[in-house]
């Protein structure tokens, strides 16, 4: 597809994101640190920047499951909004209120409480798309619950907590070193579903950048307690950049799709037109062939006495014409084939007529022969019919020899031969031997055929029985031609 | 053709691809008294020449001829204009063709898959001059292909306001080619194919390319 080159840039667009974010983070701290602002005002200034990124992703990632309806990007989408709108909000006020015992245990608490809902959201989105799911549930369950737990424990236990520096700083960490812990619990479920389920690959960086931006919250230096937030940041223009980045490959599959379709309609009708067309004219010249073969019989019927004998037999004969003609047209709706070999139908069809009590003696020579293998099959059948008809008794040899560029199919018999009057128009349509059951008809279309595959058939003359032959293209003299023309192109 | 059938009957000229039905239709006619004739289907022009230099008072007229003469509608006028009457013998069941005949001038129509003595009983009273077409059902024929047509020029009408730039795109497009490969293949920038593809839209108010397509070959356009 025209659009897979672009899928491979939204991580490499990430990480430039990435990079940028954070060293204008950084800059902006150090600016704030030289220019001697305290350092939890830095600290919410690079916080703040963080927040709008994290917001962004989540609209993007809303809007893409508005066009794909996958349910994995609502839970991803509420994930990235619930970080932007609460979980960050509360950890910058966490650094505003210290001091405070009951509002800081309030304001950690919702902080973890939020954190807890990510955890269970992408749970959730993991959970959904994988096959596997109670072991998944159990590997991420563990790290949600226990921040639930945590974050309940300070929301209702805040009336009680220590007010002591000593304890706070205890409470801090520890919310701290849990909250750590489960980002990186988080990162490794994601890391070992990568395999399976395919956003799980770019969604683990992200984990991991919280986890470390925790950590370096944990360490309490000027500088770490700075690049917590920075980390916070670049994590947040990843989200964004990766969110964007998917929206626009959907609405390119979109539109790769709808072109796509638009071809494939397009091919089908054309098709629909052609067979439409060929139906119209085949069902035009059955109407036609039928409407005539009715006439002329009513004419023939209702007015045989007064008709003189030319008219009554050019009348006969022009209907079997007709008859032959629309058995013809259901013929030519099947195409021809490709080369086949004579050996092959030769034997199937002399099989069946020994069968039918014939006697035929079998000569040949192989050799591959082109057009639509049936209809030689017709011709050789309505030969060995007519024998078998005309001579009673009488044993039919049949010879298949290449000679030149065609195939030459002899079918002789020792029976008394086609008396004289017969023999000059034996191919006219409708003319039948004195003790013939058929329709007159087998003859001229066994010639019809013949010539219509650039092959023909004639009668020998002989002095006893009757002696046919067949030509028939090789398919060699195509192969021939067509290997010149390859060897004139190249 | 003896003189006495030139002064005594009434002259017919069977013009049909369908030589069995021309065969069996002449035996028929003549046992009827008329005069039929079977016309050579290999050359329209010499078929009207020869129309003209001896007009039979009545025109069996097929519409479907195929090979040289193929639409007979084009024929129903110059007969017309040489004097005769036309009945169309028609092996179709698209009453709009039909009534593109009658509207030539044709006097009616009767279905070639009718029972024999039925067709021939049609050609008989045609021959004779006789209202083979009752109004209404010619009234009826004539208004239904009007309103054909005008359903058609409407349906049609936003496609003819394309421009002949902005036909090409659609075309292309119809055949599944892309922006960036219509863009290639004309030489010219992708922005310029995609605005000619947005004023296609426009006019063809629809709000994508597959739309625009669909209609396309809904109407027959493409």
């Amino acid at each position: 597809m025209a659009y897979g080159v672009s899928h491979s840039r939204p991580i490499a667009r990430g990480l430039i994101a990435m990079a940028l974010a954070a060293a204008v983070v950084c800059g902006l701290g150090v600016w704030e640190l030289t220019s001697s602002t305290s350092l939890p005002e830095a600290t919410a200034v690079i916080q703040a920047l963080a927040t709008p990124a994290f917001l962004a992703a989540g609209a993007l990632r809303l809007a893409r499951w508005h066009l794909t309806e996958e349910s994995h990007c609502v839970f991803r989408g509420c994930a990235l909004l619930l970080m932007g709108g609460v979980c960050l909000p509360s950890a910058a006020l966490a650094h505003q209120v210290s001091g405070l015992g009951e509002g800081f245990a309030l304001v950690v608490g919702v902080h973890a409480l939020s954190v807890g809902a990510i955890l269970a959201l992408v749970t959730v989105a993991l959970v959904d798309d994988a096959a596997h799911r109670t072991a998944l549930r159990r590997k991420a369950g563990l790290p949600t619950a226990t921040v639930v737990a945590v974050a309940v424990a300070l929301l209702l236990g805040r009336h009680r907590l220590p007010l002591e520096a000593p304890s706070q700083v205890l409470v801090t960490h520890g919310a701290a070193i849990i909250l750590a812990s489960a980002w990186l619990t988080l990162t490794a479920v994601v890391l070992a579903e990568a395999r399976r389920t395919a956003w799980a690959r770019s969604a683990a960086p992200l984990f991991a950048g919280l986890a470390s931006a925790e950590v370096c919250r944990l360490l309490d230096q000027p500088l770490t307690t700075l690049l917590a937030p920075a980390i916070t940041a670049a994590v947040g223009s990843l989200a964004a950049a990766s969110a964007l980045a998917d929206l626009v490959r959907t609405a390119q599959d979109e539109h790769a799709f709808a072109q796509d379709l638009t071809h494939e309609l397009t091919v089908a009708r054309s098709a629909i037109c052609d067979r439409d067309t060929w139906r119209a004219d085949l069902a035009h010249d059955a109407r036609g062939t039928l409407a005539g073969i009715r006439a002329a019989m009513q004419t023939l019927a209702r007015q045989a006495d007064d008709l003189n004998p030319a008219t009554t037999d050019s009348l006969r004969s022009a209907t079997l014409t007709e008859l032959a003609h629309l058995e013809h047209m259901l013929r030519f709706g099947r195409a021809d084939g490709d080369a086949f070999d004579v050996a092959d139908v030769v034997r199937a069809v002399t099989e069946v007529r020994r069968v039918a009590g014939l006697s035929v003696d079998l000569t040949m020579r192989p050799a591959r022969l082109r057009g639509a293998s049936g209809d030689l099959s017709t011709v050789l059948q309505n030969l060995l019919i007519n024998a078998q008809e005309h001579a009673h008794g009488a044993s039919v040899r049949v010879d298949v020899r290449p000679e030149g560029r065609v195939a030459r199919i002899v079918v002789a018999d020792d029976g008394p031969g086609m008396p004289l009057p017969t023999t000059e128009p034996a191919f006219r349509r409708g003319i039948r031997g004195p003790h013939s059951q058929g329709s007159g008809l087998g003859l001229s279309i066994a010639q019809a055929l013949a010539r219509r595959h650039g092959g023909d058939l004639e009668l020998l003359p002989t002095t006893r029985g009757s002696t046919f032959v067949i030509s028939w293209p090789l398919a060699e003299r195509v192969d021939i031609a067509s290997r010149r023309l390859e060897a004139a192109v190249s | 053709m003896t003189p006495a059938d030139t002064h005594g009957s009434i002259r017919v000229l069977i013009v049909d691809d369908q030589r069995l039905l021309g065969d069996a239709l002449c035996v028929s006619l003549r046992r009827a008294g008329l005069d039929p004739d079977l016309a050579p289907v290999a050359c329209r022009d010499a078929l009207i020449e020869w129309v003209h230099a001896h007009p039979p008072a009545l025109v069996l007229l097929d519409l479907d001829l195929g090979g040289a003469l193929g639409d007979g509608t084009d024929l129903v006028a110059p007969c017309v204009a040489a004097g005769s009457r036309v009945l169309v013998l028609s092996g179709t069941t698209d009453e709009l063709w039909i009534a593109a005949a009658l509207e030539q001038g044709a006097c009616a129509a009767v279905d070639k898959a009718l029972p024999f003595d039925h067709l021939l009983g049609v050609v008989l009273s045609a021959a004779r001059g006789d209202t083979v077409l009752s109004p209404s059902d010619r009234h009826r024929l004539l208004n239904q292909l009007r309103s054909h047509r005008t359903a058609r020029r409407q349906e049609l009408a936003p496609f003819q306001s394309l421009t002949p730039r902005e036909q090409q795109v659609l075309r292309a497009l119809s055949v599944g080619m892309t922006v960036p490969r219509i863009a290639d293949a004309w030489a010219v920038s992708q922005a310029t194919v995609r605005s000619q593809v947005h004023a296609v839209l426009r006019k063809l108010a629809v709000r994508s390319q597959l739309e625009a397509v669909a209609a396309a070959a809904r109407v027959g356009w493409v």
